[in-house]
């Protein structure tokens, strides 16, 4: 590679990452359920996407190919953890709050994430997508790499899962 | 509007069409269920999209600008777990390699480290591709190998060694090869004329803080015109080996009191050298074992030539004497059987009868038939003899029977062979005997020498050629190791 489209590489790598660096880290936080190792796996996400810049086409979708990255890095991370889906509620960490929230929202913070944590996977990352990022049934088929009807029929039992969970946990 | 499909539509409320929406709206105006559903979607999304935020951490940020663009730039395999333990393994594995390679190098024979310790050398040896260092590391390969036997016997150990070095000196049952004293019994193979000064090499067992010999080969040096070349393996010789007869020692006192005071084991090949020279070549170590073969290939012809002339006045002539006994009988002549068959329980017990010893030219009857098959038909068919005029028929059918049981020639009386005769050959005598004892010298010193005329030993028994060359001495054959070329 010529010194000048390395140049290039850089400079499109450092604007890609002040774009999406917090968006990033919240969805593996959401995906994960702790802040470390979203950390973790956002570090890494990061990194195989420098190295595979320079191959993404000029007229490609940065932020959904980004967000692919960031969903693979996480089922990786998910698969090696081999996560129980019934955590505890205790289990989740005061570092998943911000600090100067009453304890009331602090409580339902809690529970809106330990319900989360408890939807498998695959189920989980179209909803923290929709609901939680903002993004819509086209993008997230992009993102994540199937459909948009798998991505709706994804949406509803993640929602039928979520409800049932956090009614269970209140 | 099945309440079903309303369902998944809600759940992606935010995304449909203004018609899906407008049905949906009104299908959820007039289902409860699906009103309740509603709003519970809609609270999810508000309690998930509360989630609080944090903001990445400045480190993490250093860290990730690190690991990529121009301030980083590098591989980010060693970030994951599984490549992290594969690198620390590898470094762990290096460490122990190294300090297993560094233990080694203080192994001695016998050790569970000694082999790696040899490995390493020979690796090392065979990488060393130039002659001159090659020859050098092959000079510090034998004086380790000499530091190893004196480090063993001074530990006491009992283990088989193999070195080389320069004879000192030579007792009435032991050596002295650089400084090491080496025990030589009776029974210890030996190979070449042993002269202070040559090159020896050593093949033994310490025991009890002695080494004692199984195996002492002395090479014989070059011509002082063809200075040793260090670092080869084998010496290019292009004079022709010098035969027995043509020896001659040269008139140099030292030389010619060192060889006459030499008792040279007999059927040993002799290579007499014409001078001793000051820097012996350095011997590798597989010539070492070839000559060490050879001493007991040599040890073992000795031992047998030894029991082959014990044996040869012992026995008598066997063979002579069953001729003798052999007397020639006469053919039984043919009677009439009875046409009746004998039971078994009847018949009278067959006993071997010698055949005549005569040999005739041609030992068939005039029927043409073998003498055997008209034996036996001429005794079990008499009206059936053959005769010139049987017919063809049984003449075709006693030729069968005489080719499936060929003829066995009777056996004759061979001519007396005189065994050759033998020469008893005499028992290996010991090595020179000088009186005093040697003083240790530095290596090459010739201070040891005899200071008193020993009695001189035989000649070496010799065979007469048949074809009128000169005779050549028994023995083995010298070490081919020494002339073969690469």
């Amino acid at each position: 590679m010529t010194p000048d489209r390395r140049a290039e590489v850089d400079a499109a790598f450092e604007r890609l990452f002040a774009s999406y660096r917090q968006p990033i880290l919240h969805y593996l936080q959401r995906l994960l359920g702790d802040w470390a190792g979203a950390e973790e796996v956002g570090q890494d996400v990061f990194v195989r996407a420098y190295r595979a810049l320079p191959a993404l086409p000029a007229d490609a979708n940065e932020r959904a190919w980004l967000y692919r990255i960031a969903t693979n890095a996480a089922y990786d991370q998910l698969r090696r953890r081999r996560l129980i889906q019934w955590l505890p509620l205790l289990e989740r960490t005061r570092s998943a709050a911000a600090p100067d929230d009453p304890e009331a929202t602090v409580m339902e913070h809690t529970a809106v994430q330990s319900a989360l944590d408890r939807i498998p996977a695959k189920y989980r990352a179209p909803l923290v997508l929709y609901s939680v990022q903002g993004y819509s049934v086209q993008e997230i088929s992009t993102m994540i790499g199937i459909s948009e009807g798998a991505v709706k029929t994804r949406l509803y039992r993640a929602r039928e899962m979520f409800r049932a969970y956090y009614e269970e946990g209140n | 509007m099945r309440c079903q499909w309303v369902r998944q539509q809600l759940a992606v409320y935010r995304d449909l069409t203004d018609s899906e929406r407008e049905a949906l709206d009104e299908h959820v105006a007039q289902c409860p269920v699906c009103l309740a559903l509603w709003e519970r979607f809609q609270a999810q999304d508000r309690a998930l999209a509360a989630l609080p935020q944090r903001d990445p951490r400045p480190q993490w940020v250093a860290g990730v600008l690190a690991r990529t663009s121009r301030r980083g730039g590098r591989s980010v395999a060693v970030g994951r777990p599984l490549v992290r333990a594969l690198a620390m393994s590898l470094v762990a594995l290096s460490v122990l390699m190294a300090g297993t390679l560094g233990a080694s190098a203080q192994a001695l024979p016998g050790g569970p480290l000694y082999g790696v310790k040899r490995t390493v050398e020979q690796v090392r040896l065979t990488l060393t591709l130039d002659e001159t260092q090659r020859g050098a590391y092959q000079e510090q390969l034998v004086e380790t190998r000499r530091e190893e036997v004196r480090q063993v016997v001074a530990q006491g150990k009992s283990v088989a060694v193999a070195f080389q070095g320069t004879l000192e000196g030579v007792g009435e049952s032991s050596l002295v090869v650089n400084g090491i004293e080496v025990a030589v019994a009776p029974e210890t193979a030996r190979a070449g004329a042993a002269l202070v000064g040559q090159v020896v090499a050593v093949q033994g067992q310490v025991s009890q803080g002695r080494v004692a010999a199984t195996a002492v080969l002395v090479r014989p040096t070059a011509a002082p015109s063809e200075p040793p070349v260090l670092g080869t393996t084998r010496s290019p010789d292009p004079t022709p080996r010098p035969r027995a007869t043509e020896l001659k020692p040269e008139p140099s006192p030292t030389a010619t009191a060192a060889w006459a005071a030499i008792t040279v084991t007999p059927a040993v090949a002799i290579v007499a050298p014409t001078t001793v020279a000051a820097t012996p070549t350095i011997l590798p170590e597989r010539e070492t074992l070839a000559w060490a073969a050879a001493a007991t290939r040599t040890r073992l012809f000795e031992e047998r030539e030894t029991r082959r002339a014990e044996t040869a006045t012992a026995w008598p002539d066997l063979r002579a004497t069953l001729r003798a006994t052999l007397a020639p009988t006469p053919l039984p002549t043919p009677t009439e059987l009875p046409p009746t068959r004998t039971p078994r329980a009847e018949r009278p017990t067959r006993t071997h009868t010698p055949q005549p010893p005569t040999r005739t030219a041609s030992a068939t009857p005039a029927s043409g038939l073998p003498t055997r098959v008209a034996t036996f038909m001429a005794t079990r068919w008499p009206s059936l003899a053959p005769t010139h005029e049987t017919p063809v028929l049984i003449t075709r059918m006693a030729t069968f029977v005489a080719t499936r049981a060929p003829t066995v020639a009777p056996p004759t009386r061979l001519p007396a062979i005189t065994p050759p005769t033998r020469t008893p050959v005499p028992i290996a005598t010991p090595w020179p005997t000088p009186q005093p004892k040697p003083t240790r010298t530095p290596a090459g010193s010739v201070d040891s020498a005899p200071s008193t005329p020993v009695p001189t030993q035989g000649t070496p028994s010799t065979t007469k050629p048949t074809d009128g060359t000169a005779p050549t001495p028994q023995g083995t054959k010298a070490p081919a190791a020494s002339t073969n070329a690469g």
